[in-house]
């Protein structure tokens, strides 16, 4: 991986949050007052003539948009209406939860969706192939709040075997990550799949099939590093439909993340809380990325070697 | 400029970025058309003869004002095609059309033939309401041989490609067109077929008086059709002359060359000829001198130095070429 | 939630039911359920034996009539009387009717930029691809959230919103196909007849690349049809007194131990809904790949 691919992507990255940040800004301005929405109505007139000052109101627009940009930078989204704390830390402060989901998740996507699509490419055609074809098709027109109801009547109402909703014990997550990692493993299914059957017709392959009948050893051996390149271009995709997933399955198994307190805070109009959340996605969806970008590029060194030019 | 021609094309080069990063950083740029001048009269048809690679198809198109050549100019009677706006551009395309080699796609795969003739003659206002409009798609069908109404309502995949070609030529004739640039158009098709569209385009000439820019390496159409005749060597013009002339006296080994690979109808050979040796040079590897020296039987020194420049050698007639030249001057007009 | 039915992350493309095709009864299937759906829609207020705000506080929360509730309300009835069966219709009306403006929505957006970045290329390729990645950078539901609580909700917003899932899928599909069709040579030909851009766009490159263009379309339904209910369900979709199945499965969620068929009715519907567009889909795909590519 050469330097340049690595600078290239940083900034690439760097610009993405730039955009991010001028685009908030303005829908902020498009929206109204951004002091009125970014504070509480009950907070005091000091506080209020205290963050105009600081954000010069009265300033021409981009001067403006930059004491905004030096806010951002310093942390300071506004204030929480709800507990009138600073909006950051109404967020971070739910961050665990939602890492553990995001994690357990994961780990359920990529221990059902791995090896389903390995096996379905290695049997193509067979009924194992058909059972993880269909478990993709119909996993993906599920919605993931519709099952996790479906689990809640089953497990909670039917079986009592877990508890319906909080996080107070492990058995709190067990339902929620299968419903966000279910969701998953049927995408990972699928790209596995495609990109194990595209290694699989490769030629090499062949002589390395030939050689004997096709023993498992041999497939992961040989074919799974070369499969691993695309697949490994899913997981930007996967933490974003991690992120999406969780604003829906908190919800339902009133998991305190951040997704709940996103519902929370859009439906209380908490424009300061919302813009937090906005932040941080984006920050963990640039990182992820970058962080795909980087194994891609340490994973297949002739892509690091051209630079930045295939992103188009 | 000559007033009398149709289309005067002056001094035209072209350059092309050679690919990026397979050679090296930096592009590399390739003269497809180098310095080209020529003219069209009108109820003239002008060849443009060479092998694949001889920049004839760019040229086409840059006298068609379809692609911008990096230097030079085109003139339709007297107007600079590349300083016309959008509309104007637009507007001058009633007066010049294309016949491609590829006549599938010169046609909108979806729509039935008799609709894309239509909708030029509604685009231009050509015939006033729709049962006049299909009036004049009937006769410019039945002007090409393709009567009967059955054919207007096919798809192009439907047709043969000659009947495509005859599609092509009804559309030019729709629009009034008044010079044709006839790329390759009947070496996609079979012989027999050949012959028949070549007559049909001579046969329009005569009744529209049109003008055509007729590129082809083959060429015995070229002497079936073409008045004169240009000979493009990598990029190059380098034999412009009469149709008899070439045939009958060639004066550049190139052209020598040329003409002695055509299988006559008596020996059935297509052999290479003698003359012709050696590779198509790279046009990217500008060197000095004549581009012909490398195949050239005849190649002295001079050749190896001095690019040779086009010079008339006799009525109408021109050359590149030091030998031809001076053979010229020293046998006192031989030609 | 965001998906990408076309195409990997590295631009190829992917099957997402099967290479082969799949058993006609199954198509039959998806075809007539979706048909039923579409007309049980428009024909609501036919069909419906109640309004679907028609409350009856009488019978509420009462089991679907095949399992011993009240005669003539098939799928019983909810919190507040109301026959869930008619509901569903309704509903089923009103979720299609807002996922498809969505999608002619995202679809169009898409295809224009598409058209634009193929026919000047430079500059709007630049553009198309900073708002990829711009769109790329914040996970949708999340964006889609924001938008909602900067704006407040409408339907107007909801609808661009929707439309604004996958547009980007259209323009990459557009840009690609247009950008062959001018490599096919009608496209430089229709220009040398002196056509306008517009015209040889809107008239010949268009219904060119249409087939592939609805394709894509299909296979992005599902995930409009899913974002529609899934936000409707958090609430932040389309808002009481009108009614969505997301929202039917959101209220119905309070009521899972005592009434469970207010939420098993409308989600099995859902799900019904975006695995019939999938199939069809995936089978319309496989027969335009199948056909003679002129």
């Amino acid at each position: 991986m050469s330097a340049r691919f690595l600078i290239v992507r940083t900034l690439r990255a760097l610009l993405t949050l730039i955009l991010v940040v001028t685009f908030v800004f303005l829908m902020l301005r498009l929206a109204g007052d951004p002091i009125k929405m970014l504070l509480p109505e009950d907070t005091p007139a000091s506080v209020v003539e205290q963050y105009r000052a600081r954000w010069g109101m009265d300033a021409p627009i981009y001067v403006q948009y930059i004491r905004y940009v030096a806010s951002v930078l310093h942390g300071d989204f506004g204030m929480s209406f709800r507990d009138g704390r600073p909006a950051l830390q109404a967020v971070t402060e739910r961050i665990p939860a939602t890492l553990t989901l995001g994690f357990a998740g994961l780990a359920v996507a990529l221990l059902v969706g791995l090896p389903a699509g390995i096996a379905a490419a290695v049997m193509r055609n067979s009924i194992v192939d058909r059972s993880v074809i269909s478990f993709a098709v119909v996993g993906h027109s599920v919605p993931t709040f519709f099952f996790g109801i479906l689990l809640i009547m089953l497990f909670s109402m039917s079986l009592r075997w877990l508890p319906s909703s909080g996080s107070a014990t492990w058995a709190h997550l067990v339902m929620p990550a299968l419903t966000i990692g279910l969701w998953n493993a049927a995408t990972l299914a699928r790209f596995t799949r495609a990109s194990m059957l595209d290694v699989l017709s490769q030629a090499y392959m062949k002589t390395v099939l030939a050689n004997g009948l096709p023993s498992s050893w041999r497939i992961l051996r040989y074919a799974l590093p070369n499969a691993a390149i695309p697949i490994v271009t899913m997981l930007g995709l996967i933490v974003g439909q991690l992120l999406s997933g969780a604003v829906i399955v908190e919800t339902v198994f009133a998991w305190p993340g951040i997704g709940r307190l996103t519902v929370t805070a859009v439906a209380g109009r908490e424009v300061a809380v919302v813009q937090t959340i906005v932040f941080l996605s984006a920050l963990a969806m640039v990182m992820a990325n970058l962080l795909v970008d980087l194994i891609y590029g340490w994973l297949d060194p002739r892509i690091g070697s051209k630079t930045g030019g295939m992103s188009r | 400029m000559n007033p009398a021609s149709l289309l005067t094309v002056t001094a035209v080069s072209r350059s092309f970025a050679s690919a990026r990063g397979l050679f090296g950083p930096k592009a590399r740029m390739i003269k497809a058309v180098d310095d080209v001048t020529f003219s069209i009269g009108r109820k003239e048809t002008l060849a443009l003869v060479g092998e694949s690679g001889s920049g004839k198809s760019t040229t086409g198109r840059i006298a068609l004002g379809l692609m911008k050549p990096t230097s030079g100019t085109v003139h339709y009677e007297n107007e600079d095609l590349f300083k016309l706006g959008g509309a104007a551009w637009r507007q001058s395309r009633r007066n010049m059309q294309m016949i491609f080699q590829d006549s599938a796609g010169a046609l909108d795969p979806r729509m039935p033939v008799g609709a894309q003739i239509e909708e030029v003659l509604s685009v231009y206002g050509l015939a006033g309401g729709k049962s006049a409009r299909h009036n004049r798609v009937v006769d410019a069908l039945d002007r090409v041989g393709l009567g009967g109404a059955s054919i207007e309502h096919r798809l192009p995949r439907e047709l043969s490609g000659g009947q495509r070609q005859r599609i092509a030529i009804a559309r030019a004739l729709a629009m009034q067109a008044k010079l044709i640039v006839c790329d390759e158009p009947v070496s996609a098709l079979d012989v027999s077929v050949q012959a028949q569209i070549v007559n049909l385009l001579m046969e329009m000439q005569q009744v529209f008086g049109l003008s055509y820019l007729f590129i082809s390496h083959d060429l015995r159409v070229v002497r079936h059709i073409s008045h004169r005749v240009a000979v493009m060597y990598l990029g190059r013009i380098v034999e412009i002359a009469s149709t008899a002339d070439i045939f009958k006296n060639p004066h550049h080994p190139y052209t020598q060359a040329l003409l002695a690979a055509v299988p006559t109808t008596r020996r059935h050979h297509p052999s290479a000829g003698p003359l012709l040796g050696g590779e198509l040079q790279d046009p990217a590897s500008a060197s000095s001198g004549c581009r012909f020296q490398g195949r050239c039987p005849f190649s002295r020194d001079i050749c190896r130095w001095v690019e040779p420049a086009l010079v008339e050698v006799g009525q109408g007639r021109q050359v590149a070429c030091h030998l031809a030249v001076r053979a010229d001057t020293e046998g006192g007009g031989r030609a | 939630m965001k998906e990408q039915a076309a195409t990997d992350p590295i631009g190829r493309r992917t099957t997402f039911a099967s290479t082969r095709r799949l058993p006609s009864l199954v198509i039959a299937g998806a075809i007539s359920f979706l048909l039923v759906a579409v007309m049980s829609g428009a024909l609501a207020d036919i069909l419906a034996p109640q309004g679907y705000n028609d409350q009856n506080l009488l019978i509420r929360l009462k089991p679907p009539s095949f399992l011993g509730g009240p005669h003539g309300y098939y799928f019983g009835t909810d919190e507040l009387g109301r026959d869930v069966f008619s509901r569903v219709l309704f509903s089923l009306r009103f979720s299609l009717l807002i996922a498809v403006t969505g999608t002619l929505v995202g679809a169009g957006f898409g295809t224009l930029l598409g058209f634009l970045a193929a026919h000047f290329q430079g500059l709007w390729e630049d553009i198309l691809s900073a708002l990829v990645d711009f769109q790329a950078s914040i996970p949708f539901m999340i964006f889609a959230l924001a938008a909602l609580a900067f704006f407040g909700n409408s339907i107007f917003l909801f609808v661009i919103l929707l439309g604004l899932y996958g547009w980007e899928v259209y323009a990459r599909l557009v840009r690609g196909l247009v950008l062959s069709a001018k490599e096919l040579g009608y496209v430089e030909a229709l220009r040398n007849l002196g056509f306008h851009p517009i015209r040889i766009y809107s008239r010949h490159v268009l219904p060119n690349i249409g087939g592939a263009l609805l394709v894509q379309i299909t296979l992005n339904f599902p995930g409009i049809i899913l974002l529609e209910s899934g936000l409707s369900f958090l609430g932040l979709g389309i808002q009481p007194p009108l009614t969505s199945l997301g929202l039917m499965i959101g209220s119905g969620r309070e009521f899972m131990t005592t009434a469970w068929w207010t939420a098993v009715a409308p989600g099995t519907v859902i799900f019904l809904t975006a695995l019939s567009v999938t199939l069809v889909g995936d089978w319309f795909r496989d027969r335009l790949d199948a056909m003679p590519s002129n």
